[in-house]
């Protein structure tokens, strides 16, 4: 017999017990995978967007709330487009729209200029780009035509009353993509009331600029006008006030879930040495040193733990799978859970059998033999 | 080393006027007890309840340090020895009348307890468990479950746990408290052998007058101190 096969067996001995203590641990876990997972797989969809189209700065309202939906003056491209080391700032108008008959609450709509090279990166799978800014044409990513059972010459009502063509239905590498439509400009700030407005800017670099060029082509844009953020495409992601509240959501939901599941296997520990005080007892008296029966209980919390961290995971990527083909998702969310986010999920797991495991484990350490074999 | 005038190479276990008061106890559980228990001896601990037979023999077996007084092991005071469970893992092997089995253990895999300090292999620790359980007559029962096992059973097993890492010492706490007479006389047996053929140390604690008859001295004691030599 081995040590780690006596941790197992006493894991097993009380089984419906061992269960809910795994339970709860699953909780914890399932919930930084997903919650987390979730969040970050938003950024990397926000991301995504941006790399796909080498987009390498962004500008938009600085000190904005909701920074996808700040507003700028439609002439700052231009503007932008005449410094040195650009090679096209175009400007877009985002927002989001819903469709309540089918449960989508959260659609984006992006208003861009028809004439940027932004509109290359899409797979047309059926009809043709928008052509004519000025009418009011619309293309729709595949997942949201799916989900909107719409196909190319039919209509869709983007707000109430003002039916817009499907004149194409395309296809991104990028969820969220997937799950928009786009517009022409004219016709996003039309049908907002913001005319004359843009919400940011996408800048593409020349090739070949260097970070001292990028230095200085956000220092210029600084100068143009005050209350302007001029960031690189990283940075701006990670600036984002929605994302950043996600992933703050996420760690905050987390870590009221990790602490319930460490005091589960507190609770489990404690009941566990107390109903084996005798056990513990003949252990000291045949020569067990202290840090032996510690590495027993946190051995035993630690398995416990890592037990959860395997059911909690398993259950959180079936749940993100399920959550991503829920229409009302919209593909806001990918269905990828990263390695990292995995190995964070049994760092957690080792840290709740930890924390739930030490004070127990001292605790019976510290028993003396013969006061614990009186029991 | 202590006090060398006092030195007896035949001594094993020697405890010095020691008394021991708890916390919660109104009267001292002893009061000055001096006693000493020879290599290969066979000493019997007898009295009334209460009277702190176990108290001593928690002492001579260094499973508690004394309130005042000394207890040597080999004349080494047991309070200048770290860890102390070292001394009792190497040296000294413990009978109680609970036998303290872990049940989802077998025989064989409970016998390998104590031998986890010592860092030996998981074969030769399941190799040496096997003899010890053969030793002690359970050669048919190795891969049973104490809940499979009788009571005279579990304490065969409890023997030969406490004779994993062959101590020099056994010590016992009315290890036939729970046991019929025959089982227990089985028993009994079985710690005769180990004292005359493997020359072991025994002090065992007991109520039964023929416990005492087969042991090469019995020591009396009652309120805490020893009454009588026999």
């Amino acid at each position: 017999m081995r040590f780690g096969s006596l941790i197992f067996r006493n894991v097993l001995r009380r089984k419906l017990r061992s269960s809910l203590t795994i339970f709860a641990v699953a909780i914890a876990v399932g919930s930084v995978v997903a919650l987390v997972g979730i969040a970050n797989g938003f950024k990397d969809s926000f991301m995504e967007f941006y790399q796909g189209v080498d987009i390498d700065m962004v500008v938009v309202r600085s000190g904005s709330q909701r920074r996808l939906t700040s507003t700028l003056d439609e002439s700052l491209s231009t503007k932008i487009a005449a410094l040195p080391g650009v090679k096209e700032a175009v400007g877009g108008l985002a927002d989001v729209v819903s469709f309540p008959d089918v449960n989508l609450f959260v659609v984006p709509v992006s208003g861009l200029p028809t004439d940027t090279t932004v509109f290359d990166h899409f797979h047309i799978l059926e009809g043709a780009r928008i052509s004519d800014p000025a009418k009011p044409f619309v293309m729709l990513g595949t997942t949201l035509a799916d989900t909107l059972e719409k196909k190319v010459g039919q209509t869709v009502e983007v707000v109430e009353e003002e039916p817009f063509e499907v004149v194409a239905i395309f296809e991104s590498d990028n969820v969220l993509e997937n799950g928009s439509m786009i517009v022409s400009l004219p016709q996003l700030q039309r049908i907002m009331g913001r005319e004359g407005q843009i919400s940011g800017v996408s800048i593409v670099f020349e090739d070949g600029v260097t970070p001292e060029q990028t230095d200085e082509i956000s220092a210029a844009i600084h100068k143009m006008e005050s209350g302007l953020s001029a960031r690189t495409t990283q940075e701006h992601v990670e600036s984002l006030s929605e994302i950043q509240v996600a992933v703050a959501m996420a760690w905050l939901t987390s870590t009221v879930a990790i602490l319930i599941g460490s005091l589960g296997t507190l609770n489990t520990m404690f009941m566990s040495i107390q109903e084996r005080t005798p056990e513990i007892g003949i252990l000291k008296a045949i020569g067990w040193e202290r840090p032996r029966i510690v590495a027993m209980i946190l051995g035993e919390s630690i398995l416990l733990s890592l037990m959860g961290g395997i059911v909690g995971t398993l259950a959180a990527i079936a749940l993100v799978q399920v959550l991503t083909k829920m229409p009302a998702v919209n593909g806001l969310i990918q269905g990828q859970i990263s390695g990292a986010i995995l190995v964070q999920a049994f760092v957690v797991a080792a840290v709740v059998g930890l924390l739930g495991g030490l004070v127990p484990a001292i605790t019976a350490s510290r028993l003396a033999p013969t006061v614990a074999l009186k029991q | 080393m202590n006090d060398q005038s006092t030195t007896d190479t035949d001594i094993l276990i020697r405890a010095e006027d020691v008394t021991k008061n708890y916390p919660d106890g109104d009267v001292p559980a002893l009061r000055g007890v001096s006693l000493s228990v020879r290599r290969g001896e066979y000493v019997v601990i007898m009295g009334p309840s209460g009277s702190g037979k176990s108290t001593l023999l928690n002492l001579l077996g260094a499973l508690d340090t004394p309130s005042s007084g000394e207890v040597y092991f080999e004349e080494r005071s047991i309070t200048s020895i770290h860890p102390l469970s070292k001394l009792r893992s190497d040296k000294i092997g413990f009978v109680f009348q609970s036998f303290h089995l872990i049940p989802t253990l077998t025989a064989v895999e409970n016998v390998q307890i104590p031998m986890f300090v010592k860092g030996w292999s998981a074969h030769r620790r399941t190799e040496l468990a096997t003899e010890l359980i053969e030793t002690v007559g359970m050669s048919h029962r190795v891969n049973h479950f104490p809940n499979k096992l009788s009571v005279g059973e579990r304490q065969r097993v409890a023997l030969a746990r406490a004779l994993a890492n062959d101590p020099v010492a056994l010590l016992g706490d009315e290890p036939t408290g729970n046991l019929d007479t025959k089982t227990g006389n089985d028993v009994l047996d079985l710690f005769d052998r180990l004292h005359k053929q493997g020359g072991k140390t025994l002090v065992i604690i007991t109520h039964s007058p023929e416990v005492a008859l087969r042991a090469d001295r019995v020591v009396h004691i009652r309120d805490g101190r020893i009454e009588r030599e026999d």
